[in-house]
């Protein structure tokens, strides 16, 4: 590793100064999954290390003005017992359940995992399917930013030098909402995204669906929202014979983002299980089938 | 660079340890508080030989920069024996013949020690799950999932 100075700031004010000061010499690490295995490989220089994990403040789980809010510092154990987000977020409950190892969920955050966007990454399409909203501080004031936008048009993020991460929010799911979330990996445990597929729909009074949000991860560089399928789905009646052709359109999708991959053949075949899986568990939040695994 | 101090309690013990910042938590424990039990496997998080418990909790220490342990509590093997007493999980391990060549044991233990400090009767999905995070190259998993199934008492 190569050399840096570091610092744990104790507060928030303190940690903000700190990035202004080193504006993009500075690296920041929260849970450090990511980041000391790139300082490790000397995949990353940087001058100083800003060690944001004391910031206690930022650790936080709560539904407030309709919202669910959620500080950068949680880490997915955390989500994962969080007894809300078990009952009513049921696919971002899966997703904190099934990332990595336990001792990689006590130290991950979920500010890491959605300002990092690993390409197999587990929360940035959970997060993008609940159509979330990242909050970010600098010294400067605060500014807020849905994760759709986070994410377009750059190579990583929009988050600026002298910028942290504080908070990721979503509406509070209403009635009527079911969300799921499956990954496909090599394993149980300890694997990848080797497809992602993260699903929220919405049902009115005649048990129609009025809005469908439809996220996969792990194909292209970041999580893309699937219109085609989206708009399939809106109008349809909440059933297992609507969400059946999604397999072959998702199936399709995949073949369309990455037509020269050399994964593509087994990403287009996996991702339709995923699918089944996936709106599978859709009617299992709505209590009309079983949802298995 | 400049040299970070860094205090913490050490398997109950208060200690202080001056360091450069660019270490991590396996080389910090292993290279200046001489706990050689914590392995260093893999060293990107996957194998959970380097797992020590972080207030109760366990991490693998090859994820985690010296600093960040500030103020913290750290487990290692080395404080699980009492008063020159194995403890039970450790008698366990012995007694069901759950250690091959050795090296997965001690981020074994330390996993199942966490388990077993939050829940002392868990099922045996519960201990699986607990020990996900844990690889035994010699695939001697059977008998270690038999020697936590003993210390819990099942």
């Amino acid at each position: 590793m190569k050399a840096f100075n570091f610092y744990t700031p104790k507060t928030l004010t303190e940690a903000l100064d700190l990035l202004n000061q080193y504006k993009g010499r500075a690296t920041v690490i929260a849970g450090g999954t990511d980041v000391v295995i790139e300082l490790t490989e000397r995949q990353r220089d940087t001058d100083c290390v800003i060690n944001i994990n004391k910031l206690n403040e930022l650790r936080y789980c709560k539904v407030e003005d309709g919202k669910v809010k959620i500080g950068a510092l949680t880490t997915f154990t955390e989500l994962e017992n969080d007894p809300y987000i078990r009952e009513n977020v049921k696919g971002l409950h899966s997703c904190a359940v099934h990332v990595g190892s336990p001792q990689i969920r006590n130290l991950g955050t979920i500010g890491g995992n959605v300002v990092n966007c690993s390409v197999a990454g587990d929360s940035p399409t959970t997060f993008m399917a609940l159509d979330a909203t990242v909050v970010l501080q600098s010294k400067a004031g605060k500014r807020e930013m849905k994760l759709t936008d986070f994410y377009a048009n750059c190579k990583k993020t929009q988050i600026a030098d002298d910028e942290l991460m504080t908070e990721i929010y979503f509406d509070a799911p209403a009635k009527g909402i079911a969300t799921a979330t499956m990954k496909l990996g090599k394993r149980k445990a300890l694997v990848i995204v080797v497809v992602g597929l993260a699903v929220l729909v919405e049902k009115d009074d005649a048990g129609n669906i009025s809005r469908a949000q439809v996220v996969i991860g792990g194909v292209s560089p970041k999580p893309a929202r699937l219109p085609k399928v989206e708009e399939y789905l809106v109008g349809k009646p909440v059933s297992k014979a609507t969400f059946a052709p999604c397999a072959d359109m998702l199936s399709d999708a995949v073949r369309e983002m990455i037509p020269t991959r050399a994964s593509m053949p087994y990403k287009k075949e996996g991702v339709k299980g995923v699918s089944d899986k996936t709106f599978g568990r859709i009617l299992a939040d709505f209590g009309l089938q079983e949802g298995g695994r | 660079m400049d040299k970070i101090k860094i205090s913490f309690i050490l398997n109950d013990k208060p200690v202080t340890v001056e360091t450069n910042p660019n270490k991590r938590v396996v080389d910090l424990l292993r290279e200046d508080c001489e706990c050689t039990s914590v392995k260093e496997g893999c060293s990107e998080g996957e194998c959970g030989a380097c797992t020590v418990l972080v207030n109760g909790t366990p991490v693998t220490s090859c994820l985690m920069l010296a600093g960040q342990i500030e103020g913290d509590s750290i487990l290692t093997l080395e404080g699980l024996m009492k008063d020159g007493e194995l403890d039970k999980l450790q008698t366990s391990f012995v007694e069901a013949g759950a250690v091959q060549c050795g090296y997965c044991t001690p981020g074994m233990v330390l996993s199942a020690k966490a388990l077993l400090m939050k829940n002392p009767h868990p099922t045996h999905e519960e201990i699986r799950r607990a020990l996900s995070g844990n690889l035994c190259r010699c695939t001697g998993y059977t008998k270690i999932f038999k020697a936590v199934d003993m210390a819990a008492g099942n």
